[in-house]
C-alpha cells in the first residue's frame, strides 16, 4: 500500500513537567475522513499544533506527502498543502467574511509589490476566480447573506464555519479541522456534515478533532483515540468506539458523556 | 502671508507623507513603529550627504535617501520580526535613538560637518533660477507631487492581496500562517515600504530648510506622527492627511495666533503641545477610530455576477 499521507512516528512533547505527547505515531491515509478523539487534556490539540507546525516535536518526526516536515515553519507547511482550522477563532475580526475568504489563496500574485505593479491582470483574474469559489462556499457554509459582515460580528459557531470556509479556499491536500462543530447552532451541524461528505467524495483529505460522538459516528472512516499522550487505539470508527478501553477512557474523565 | 502659507502648506505635505508611511505601517500592518522619525533622518540625511559631501545632484539624493531609509526599515524588521508587539515597538525607539546619536557623533565631510553641528548649505533645487518666492512656491508643487504618488501608492498597495494580507497579520499570525502566508517576511516589506516613503519625506525636508542637524529629529517628533495618524484614522489614508493638516495647523499656529490671542509667544509655544495632546485624548475617548475612520471595502454586489446558486 502506498506512504499514507500524514504519519507522525514516536512524537513527543512535553511543556515543563508535562509530558503532552509520549510517543505518538500516528498514520493518515489519503481518500477518507480521519478523526482523532480522546478526553480534554489527552494531547489532541498539541498533536494539531506539531503536526501544522505551530510547536516543535522534542523527539520523532512528522512526514507529510513523502517528506519530513517537522522543524517547518506553520507557513511552509501551509504551502505544501496542509492546512488546519483553530479551536477557537483567531480569524482577523476587522475584516469582513469575504475578505477573510479572499486572503486564504495561496500564491497570490497580488501579495508581491513588485508583481502587483506589473502584473495587474494576472491579480485580476485571480481575484475574480477566488471570488467566485468564495461566494460558492459562502452558500455552502450559509454565510452568503453576510459577506460584508466583520468577522468580530458573526456569532460563535459562524466563526467556525468561516475558519472551515478559508481553509476550503486553500483547496488543500489534507484539511485538519479542530472541532468543527463545537459550539455551532445544531441545525447547521448537518450543514457542516454535509459540506464535509460532499467534500471527501470529491477527494478531500480530513484530518478531524471532534467531540461530539454523532458527528464523529457520521463523518469519520477511521478514528484514532488519544489519551494521556499515548495512542490507545486506532481502526475503523464503528469498532474502535465499541471497545471497552476507549469508553473507559471517555467515561472516567468526562462526566455526564 | 502667501510666503507663510506656502511655507506651512510645504511642510504639511512633508508631514502627510510621514503620516502615510507610518499608517502603512501602523494603521494597515499594525506594526507599533516608535521610531518613525529615524527614517526621516535616514531620508534627509542621505540625501544630504550625496548632495554636500558626495556632491551628486539631488535626484541621486533623493534615490539615496529613500533607498537608505528602505533598507533600515528592512534592517530593523529583520532582528526583530520574533518579537511580540510591546517589545517590538521599544525596540524601534531604541533603533531610532541609535540613528540619531550615531549622526550627532560622527563627522562626515569635515570637521565642522555633521555631527552636533549638522550641515548647513544643503542645495535648493533651481533656487538660483526661481529666486525665494518662486522657488517657495515651485517647493510646494513639487511636495504636492509627491503627496500624492505617496497617497496613490500607499492606497493602491492597500486595496491588493498584499494589503489584505497586512491587514490580517494586524491581528496577529497565526491565521495568516496557518493559511501559507509569511508574517514576517510581509512585515519586512511593509517596514521596507513606509521607512522608504518617510526617508522621502526627509529628503523632502532637507532640500527645503536646506539646513538639518540632529536636534531636528528627537523621539517627540515620532509621536507628533503618531497623533496624526491616530487623529485622521488608524487604517485610513486619507485620515492620514486630515491628521497631519490638522497637527501641523496647531504646531505652526503660534506664528499666527502671536498677535491675535493676549499670550506671549513662548505660552502659546508650550500650549501647541497640550492642545494636541488634549485633542489626541478627545479623540480617543469619542471618536476611537480617528476623524475618518478605516473603511471596509463591500462586495455583497459581486454576488449576483459570481454567484452559482
Amino acid at each position: 500500500m502506498a506512504e499514507p499521507l500524514l504519519q507522525t512516528d514516536n512524537v513527543r512533547k512535553s511543556f515543563g513537567g508535562l509530558t503532552a505527547l509520549d510517543g505518538v505515531s500516528l498514520e493518515v491515509r489519503a481518500g477518507g475522513v480521519a478523526g482523532l478523539i480522546g478526553p480534554n487534556g489527552s494531547g489532541k490539540t498539541t498533536l494539531f499544533n506539531v503536526i501544522s507546525g505551530f510547536a516543535a516535536p522534542d523527539v520523532g518526526e512528522v512526514r507529510f506527502d513523502g517528506a519530513r516536515i517537522d522543524g517547518l515553519s506553520p507557513d511552509r507547511i501551509a504551502r505544501r498543502g496542509l492546512v488546519r482550522t483553530f479551536q477557537a477563532s483567531l480569524n482577523p475580526q476587522a475584516m469582513t467574511v469575504m475578505e477573510n475568504l479572499l486572503l486564504a489563496p495561496q500564491q497570490q500574485v497580488g501579495e508581491g509589490v513588485l508583481a502587483a505593479l506589473f502584473r495587474p491582470g494576472a491579480i485580476r483574474r485571480q481575484e475574480d476566480q477566488a471570488l467566485e469559489r468564495a461566494w460558492e462556499i459562502l452558500a455552502q457554509i450559509k454565510l452568503d447573506h453576510q459577506a460584508d459582515t466583520p468577522a468580530g460580528s458573526l456569532s460563535g459557531g459562524q466563526k467556525k464555519l468561516l475558519m472551515m470556509g478559508q481553509a476550503l479556499m486553500v483547496r488543500p491536500k489534507l484539511l485538519l479541522l479542530d472541532e468543527p462543530v463545537a459550539g455551532v447552532n445544531p441545525r447547521l451541524i448537518d450543514g457542516i456534515v454535509g459540506v464535509i461528505r460532499a467534500l471527501q467524495s470529491q477527494g478531500q483529505n480530513f484530518l478531524i478533532v471532534e467531540h461530539n460522538m454523532q458527528v464523529v459516528r457520521r463523518l469519520c472512516d477511521s478514528v484514532t483515540v488519544l489519551d494521556a499522550g499515548q495512542i490507545i487505539a486506532s481502526g475503523a470508527t464503528d469498532e474502535v468506539l465499541q471497545r471497552d478501553d476507549v469508553l473507559r477512557a471517555y467515561l472516567a474523565r468526562q462526566s455526564g458523556r | 502671508m502667501i510666503e507663510f502659507l506656502t511655507y506651512l502648506l510645504t511642510i504639511i505635505g512633508i508631514w502627510a507623507i510621514l503620516a502615510l508611511s507610518l499608517n502603512l505601517q501602523y494603521g494597515l500592518t499594525g506594526l507599533v513603529n516608535l521610531g518613525h522619525i529615524a527614517f526621516f533622518m535616514l531620508g534627509a540625511y542621505g540625501s544630504t550627504i550625496l548632495t554636500v559631501v558626495v556632491g551628486t545632484n539631488v535626484v541621486v539624493g533623493l534615490i539615496g535617501g529613500v533607498l537608505l531609509a528602505a533598507a533600515f526599515g528592512a534592517l530593523i524588521a529583520l532582528p526583530t520580526a520574533h518579537l511580540q508587539q510591546d517589545y517590538w515597538a521599544i525596540s524601534t525607539l531604541a533603533a531610532a535613538e541609535i540613528v540619531r546619536l550615531f549622526f550627532k557623533n560622527t563627522t562626515i565631510g569635515g570637521t565642522y560637518q555633521g555631527g552636533p553641528h549638522g550641515y548647513s548649505d544643503i542645495p535648493q533645487p533651481l533656487l538660483d533660477t526661481l529666486g525665494n518666492q518662486g522657488f517657495g512656491i515651485f517647493y510646494l508643487v513639487l511636495v504636492a507631487g509627491f503627496v500624492a504618488l505617496s497617497w496613490g501608492l500607499v492606497q493602491w498597495l492597500t486595496g491588493m492581496p498584499f494589503g489584505r494580507a497586512l491587514k490580517a497579520i494586524r491581528e496577529g499570525d497565526e491565521v495568516p500562517r496557518a493559511l501559507g502566508k509569511d508574517a514576517r517576511w510581509l512585515r519586512i516589506r511593509a517596514m521596507a515600504l513606509g521607512g522608504g516613503v518617510a526617508g522621502l519625506a526627509g529628503v523632502l525636508y532637507a532640500h527645503f530648510n536646506a539646513f538639518v542637524d540632529p536636534t531636528y529629529f528627537k523621539p517627540l517628533e515620532t509621536f507628533i506622527v503618531w497623533s496624526m495618524v491616530i487623529l485622521g484614522g488608524a487604517g485610513n489614508h486619507l485620515g492620514a492627511l486630515v491628521g497631519s493638516l490638522i497637527i501641523q495647523a496647531i504646531y505652526n499656529s503660534t506664528r499666527f495666533l502671536a498677535g491675535a490671542v493676549p499670550i506671549d509667544a513662548d505660552t502659546l509655544g508650550s500650549l501647541r503641545m497640550v492642545a494636541i495632546g488634549v485633542l489626541i485624548i478627545l479623540v480617543i475617548m469619542f471618536l476611537p477610530n480617528g476623524l475618518v475612520p478605516e473603511r471596509v471595502r463591500r462586495y455583497a454586489h459581486t454576488r449576483r455576477r459570481q454567484g452559482s446558486d
